[in-house]
């Protein structure tokens, strides 16, 4: 049904893949586990035919879906074949609501007007977006975003599904649903992962990873509990009381959420893991702490003492979700100098977070773009530092690696996760956003 | 490209048929050229402005501005200096820094500039993507162009808010005792991100179809009642801004 064989390396580099085979019969559920910067995305990419189009590189090898060749396919013609959800889901985005996002490639199939429709209405009820039809989506959460790219495929409905990192940044209750939805789908299925997810038990009928460019089987590693090194200092103590955040939908003039915090409270060292459905305002909440928002009333405190936004910058780092909202110079080095350190610390960092300078920020993988961010923060050392989603994407291990990183440097750590079974292995107060308030759980 | 630019509202501007309001903006940006006189030079920013805060309010309004604020801030600093010829109205050290003649220039360029950017940004606040394309379609453009049209018609907006995701950025990084943010590395990213930008809407574009031949055209318009007096008003309003604005 679909079968592959290819080789690739982007411009004079090394291969990213050298005869790398996969193949999917029909209906057939794969999961491709593998870490940043093995080529999951670029494999999604040649398949759907953006590289080398518009990344240059050496291709070479055939991709075929329903027995024709789609890599000799003008990129338009492949959407038929296979589509993918993008890693990033921003990059995806075109036009100015829900709906139209959806609807554009429903036309580009050349469907009747009822046949669109019917798909439109039918995607938006099963991905939960009705309420977000008139909504743009940068005025959506991460995880709504993503909903939306799942939205598009399945309207789209291709030959071959690429699910590329979809169930991150999804909520917990949106991940079983996907993992349902896969499960009971006739379609052959690649979902790309960097790590094993609990929801996807039973799912896959086959799991394989990349090893050196070639397919190759994947190993299983164990998650282990996070422990605190270090007996917790209380250098300092963030405080936040009676938080009240609302944001409002500017093109529908809606709602969008509203969130209430009572009362927060972290000390240096100290970490703290933070859950709650997707759009319930947990990123809000960070960009307020790191006073990129402005809330509706209460306060953010230092040590006892109210921080003004410009304050709060400087005591608490947010590691956005997107990781290409906080990473903008050319290289990997001009990210870590603009911080001022010093170039021995830079040195460590790249060290610890395994980067080399010379990388173009545009070129790394979105999990490698990851821990350069977690690199970028490290080296500021804020007394806070809130991780938002930071998981996706990356293996455990590494995910740990950071946080534990930042605690021991004696920075307190809010870790905003979907994930059941990372927020278990660490240690500290768990939080949970429902209905609107923010509470210890 | 992920840049919201579209704001509810109920205003007269939003109401406005979006084929009329295409043919205002278009004849608007030709007027625009000729307004020479300081009458000229003010009534063309002030007619945006003042569109501005009937339809999307004070906020909406300074937040546009502010998108533009750096251009603007660029044309004042080394427009000047090119223009060395004529009445020297700032002197340091018996070094001409601008003439009277330079300084108008100045003034009349980011007039224009504002005036377009405002005018752009107004079509796209209150008027929805897919209305704009639908409107461009009347006037006989092929989709493929106004697909293009429309995307290219966001680039500013998109820009503005790269630029705020980079000024976020930077200013996340300042350390003790810093203030504002680093002008050449934000101006390096913002070059960065807009260069990156153009390949990625292009693989967005075509991954979904663009291109295809044999599209369902789904959106038609409806003729509300007073679609021929916005025509006429369209017209009329840049017609007479050119005769007594020149």
């Amino acid at each position: 049904m679909a079968e592959a064989e290819i080789t690739f390396s982007y411009g004079e580099g090394e291969d990213i893949f050298h005869s790398f085979s996969f193949s999917a019969a029909e209906g057939e559920h794969v999961l491709l586990l593998a870490p940043p910067g093995s080529g999951k995305t670029t494999l999604a990419r040649i398949i759907t035919g953006s590289v080398p189009a518009y990344s240059g590189g050496s291709l070479s090898g055939f991709v075929s879906v329903c027995g024709r060749d789609i890599l000799s396919l003008p990129v338009p013609e492949r959407m038929e074949y296979a589509g993918r959800v993008s890693q990033n889901s921003d990059e995806m985005m075109l036009f100015s609501c829900v709906e139209e996002e959806i609807l554009f490639p429903l036309a580009n199939l050349g469907l009747a007007e009822d046949e669109i429709e019917r798909r439109l209405s039918s995607v938006l009820a099963l991905l939960g977006l009705e309420k977000y039809r008139k909504v743009p989506s940068s005025e959506l959460s991460g995880g709504e975003k993503r909903r939306l790219m799942l939205a598009i495929l399945f309207a789209v409905d291709p030959a071959l599904y690429i699910l590329d990192e979809s169930f991150d940044e999804l909520s917990p209750s949106w991940r079983r649903k996907l993992a349902g939805m896969i499960h009971t789908s006739p379609r052959s299925i690649l979902v790309l992962g960097s790590h094993e997810l609990g929801e996807y038990s039973g799912v896959f009928d086959r799991v394989i990873s990349i090893e050196d460019g070639k397919a190759g089987e994947y190993r299983r590693t164990e998650l282990k509990r996070l422990e605190y090194r270090k007996s917790l200092e209380s250098e300092h103590v963030l405080d936040v009381s009676s938080l009240s955040i609302e944001r409002r939908h500017r093109s529908t003039g809606g709602s969008g959420f509203t969130l209430s915090v009572p009362s927060f409270s972290l000390r240096s060292g100290e970490c703290a893991v933070l859950m709650g459905e997707n759009g319930s305002g947990k990123s809000s909440f960070s960009r307020v702490l790191s006073g990129l928002l402005e809330e509706k009333s209460g306060s953010v405190m230092l040590d006892g003492r109210v921080l003004s936004p410009r304050e709060r910058r400087r005591s608490a780092a947010v590691l956005m979700q997107n990781p290409y909202e906080e990473l903008f110079l050319p290289t990997v080095g001009d990210e870590l100098e603009s911080t001022g350190a010093a170039a021995s610390l830079i040195e460590a960092a790249l060290s610890m977070f395994s980067l080399e300078r010379e990388w173009y920020t545009a070129e790394i993988s979105y999990g490698r773009a990851k821990l350069l961010q977690a690199a970028l923060f490290y080296l500021l050392r804020r007394p806070f530092a809130v991780f938002d989603e930071f998981d996706s994407s990356l293996p455990y291990e590494e995910s740990q690696a950071a946080v534990r990183a930042f605690l021991e440097s004696g920075s307190g750590v809010i870790v905003i996760t979907h994930d059941e079974a990372f927020a278990a292995s660490l240690p500290g107060k768990r939080w949970e956003i429902t209905e609107g308030v923010l509470h210890e759980c | 490209m992920n840049a919201d630019s579209y704001i509810y509202g109920t205003s007269f501007y939003h109401r406005f048929d979006v084929r009329p309001k295409l043919l205002f903006t278009l004849l608007y940006i030709i007027a625009v050229f000729f307004a020479e006189s300081w009458y000229g030079i003010a009534g063309i920013v002030l007619l945006p402005l003042l569109i501005s805060l009937s339809s999307v309010g004070a906020a909406e309004t300074l937040r546009a501005i502010r998108r533009i604020l750096p251009i603007l801030i660029l044309l004042f600093v080394f427009l000047p200096l090119q223009r060395r010829d004529g009445t020297p109205a700032l002197v340091f050290s018996g070094t001409v820094i601008a003439t009277e003649e330079g300084i108008y220039a100045v003034i009349r360029t980011a007039a224009r500039f504002t005036a377009l950017s405002m005018i752009l940004m107004l079509l796209l606040m209150t008027s929805r993507n897919e209305s704009i394309i639908a409107g461009l379609r009347f006037y006989h453009l092929s989709y493929n162009a106004s697909i293009i049209l429309s995307v290219m018609l966001r680039f500013i907006p998109y820009l503005g808010s790269v630029f705020s995701c980079i000024r976020d950025s930077m200013s996340l990084r300042l350390t003790e005792g810093k203030r504002g943010f680093p002008i050449f590395p934000s101006v390096t990213a913002f070059i960065v991100s807009a260069v990156r930008m153009i390949p990625d809407t292009a693989s967005a574009l075509e991954e979904r179809g663009f291109g295809r031949k044999g599209r369902t055209e789904y959106r038609r318009l409806e003729n509300g009642r007073w679609l021929l007096t916005e025509f006429a008003l369209s017209a009329i309003l840049p017609l007479i801004m050119l005769i007594i604005f020149r």
